[in-house]
């Protein structure tokens, strides 16, 4: 009995060694190399390629990652959590079915053909600013797809069907019974979302905002493509580093992506924080 | 004095009636089951007194007031729920002092409150405690006092214990009815187990199909059942079906058998009508072929067919003459009684109730 178990544990092992292998290749060999070439300068052990990476250049496009992963953040958050309620509380199951699988693609629909799309129709040659010019109305200059402005329409269009698929489950989660609870007790409306629901909701909304922080940090391919080196931010710094087109340093690009990793480890961290809270409902 | 009236209570959910001209009367202070099989309306009924559904039909009176039309929170009535409800972003003493706060209360009153209801409640330590954090049983403790906070005038408890184990369960039915009689609050308790609302009722509402059976107390629920679904669901009940030999002098055929029945339970029956005769499993004296046995005025022949160990009694299945028969004996005689052993059967007319051979006939 007892070798049989050990027969199948070993199997297990073995089912599950090209997985290890595959993580070990392209996730824990490429953050050591990442490490060792972040810290190391001039062929010896050093924090040289982190001073480098904190030239004003270098802190403006933090500045301007940081500010875009946050704005387009909470504009996922709260129009994902409004979309994502009229979904829940929709009474045509086809409807929520429609919105749920729209969600599902467009939240997937990202990089250098998300990038192409808002060009097409939002470009200065775009099909919706050519429409609108007809009818009187000037989207340019004023407005311009290549900028912060326009990167951030095109985060938010996958970042608010990601936040849908995210909060979905915890509006779901909202039970009955708590706004009846609260109904009996006294509560208005009003009073139940502010004292109930939105307190229950908050680790989820947190989270999903870390998660929308991240997403959108990480991001490169939608942001080089739409608006090329005329936004300053980290990732394109990084890919720009790489290339070597202007200028070739590779450690101080590791020395950013280390830095970039430490923000993400962060949400990561912040979100498994809040998901382990006592106060958290029971799944 | 009545102080909860439900009257000719009507709700149907697509077409299908979920609750069908429900009418109760409770006295204040008198503690009230709603108790029947799963889909058959007790429930529905208690979310329409609590304001939380809407009856088609009927009316909720309150002492000298109709409530149907007050919103939920204004109908003076504390609600326990199956699954608790407790908002698992507070603690046990913010869960209780929920209600309270809505209200607007003075804090130094929700200071000293809170702590009494704990106390009542018998858990004053875990104030600071987060739900998830407590156990099912304790966790209900704390809807129970969230639930008094407010003060209600009737206390409505929906299933409160189905969630937790048989111990916890018989424990906190206990405390349930202490609270309620320590308080002197009106209950309508709803729920599916026959045995808790037996232990803890002042009197018992048997539902079927979103209808009334009986509303008795539970001494008479399990000694007269008014039909045969409450005979069947209250406890074992052996139904033999019989037909009327000698209505006037309480007289059945039951199979070879005549069966001498309370010549009162026959007395609306005519001579020839099929009737079905009720009789409780411990009503039935056995002995061994061989003895004299009890004297009694139903004495029949049976062979034991299977024996079962339930604890303080054990069942035997016997065969009376191609019929089925349950008699429960105590534990201690069991060795007399094995399986394939010819024995007596022995009852008085007085433990037979009788009612027409109908699905739910009236009690004769």
């Amino acid at each position: 009995m007892n070798s049989r178990r050990h027969r199948l544990r070993r199997a297990a092992w073995l089912v599950l060694a090209p997985f290890f292998l595959f993580g070990l290749a392209f996730e824990i060999l490429p953050v050591l190399t990442l490490v060792r070439s972040s810290f190391t300068a001039e062929g010896g052990w050093s924090l040289a390629n982190f001073g480098r990476a904190f030239t004003p250049v270098m802190v403006a496009s933090f500045r301007n990652s940081l500010q875009l992963s946050a704005s387009t953040a909470l504009l996922g958050v709260v129009g994902g959590t409004a979309v994502a309620y009229a979904i829940v509380t929709a009474r045509s199951r086809f409807v929520r079915d429609a919105l749920t699988a729209l969600a599902d693609v467009t939240a997937n629909f990202g990089g250098a053909p998300l990038a192409f799309a808002f060009i097409i129709t939002l470009g200065s040659t775009g099909v919706v600013t050519l429409l609108l010019k007809a009818v009187g109305v000037s989207l340019y200059p004023s407005f311009r797809i290549y900028s912060v402005s326009g990167l951030t329409i095109a985060y938010v269009y996958f970042q608010l069907p990601l936040m849908i698929l995210l909060i979905v489950p915890a509006l779901l989660g909202l039970r009955r019974e708590w706004r009846e609870a609260a109904t009996n007790l006294g509560a208005t409306r009003a009073q139940y979302w502010r004292r109930v629901a939105i307190p229950i909701l908050a680790p989820s909304l947190l989270g999903s905002f870390l998660l929308l922080f991240a997403n959108a940090f990480g991001a490169y391919a939608t942001a080089w493509t739409l608006t090329g080196p005329d936004v300053n931010l980290v990732t394109v710094q990084i890919a720009a580093l790489v290339r070597g087109e202007v200028q070739l340093d590779p450690a101080l690009a590791d020395a950013l992506a280390l830095v970039s990793l430490g923000v993400m480890a962060m949400c990561v961290a912040g979100y498994r924080w809040l998901a382990t809270r006592p106060w958290m409902a029971a799944p | 004095m009545t102080y909860v009236e439900l009257k000719s209570l009507n709700k149907t959910f697509a077409g299908k009636p979920a609750v069908r001209d429900f009418w109760l009367s409770m006295e204040k202070g008198e503690f009230v089951s709603l108790l029947g099989p799963s889909g058959c309306g007790k429930s529905t009924t208690l979310r329409m007194v609590a304001g939380f559904e809407e009856p088609d039909s009927g009316e909720v009176w309150l002492g000298d007031q109709n409530v149907l039309d007050l919103p939920p929170h204004r109908r003076g009535m504390g609600m326990v729920f199956q699954s608790y409800a407790l908002f698992p972003h507070l603690t046990a003493w913010n869960n209780v002092a929920f209600g309270l706060r809505i209200a607007g209360r003075p804090a130094g009153e929700i200071r000293r409150r809170v702590p009494e209801l704990l106390e009542l409640v018998g858990l004053r330590e875990a104030g600071g405690q987060y739900p998830r954090q407590l156990s099912g049983g304790q966790q209900q403790r704390v809807a129970l006092a969230r639930a008094l906070a407010i003060e209600p005038r009737v206390l409505l408890l929906d299933e409160p214990l189905s969630a937790l184990d048989a111990v916890v369960r018989v424990t906190l039915r206990e405390e349930i009815r202490r609270i309620q009689s320590t308080l002197g609050i009106t209950t309508l308790y709803v729920t599916h187990d026959q045995e808790e609302a037996l232990a803890i009722s002042d009197r018992v509402v048997v539902m079927r199909d979103g209808g009334v059976e009986q509303v008795v107390t539970p001494e008479a629920v399990y000694a007269e059942p008014a039909t045969r679904f409450v005979a069947t669901f209250i406890g074992k009940m052996n139904q033999l079906t019989c037909v009327v030999e000698r209505a006037r002098e309480g007289r059945v055929r039951w199979g070879d058998h005549r069966l001498a029945v309370p010549p009162a339970a026959t007395a609306r029956l005519a001579d020839g009508q099929a009737a079905v005769v009720l009789v409780r499993p411990e009503a039935v004296a056995v002995a061994a072929a061989d003895a004299e046995g009890p004297a009694g005025e139903n004495r029949v022949s049976a062979t034991i067919e299977l024996v079962t160990f339930l604890g303080p009694v054990t069942r035997l299945s016997l065969d009376v003459g191609g019929r089925r028969l349950l008699v429960d004996i105590t534990t201690g005689d069991r060795g007399r009684f094995p399986r394939g052993v010819s024995v007596h059967l022995v009852f008085p007319a007085a433990a037979c109730r009788v009612l027409a051979d109908e699905a739910s006939g009236e009690p004769r």
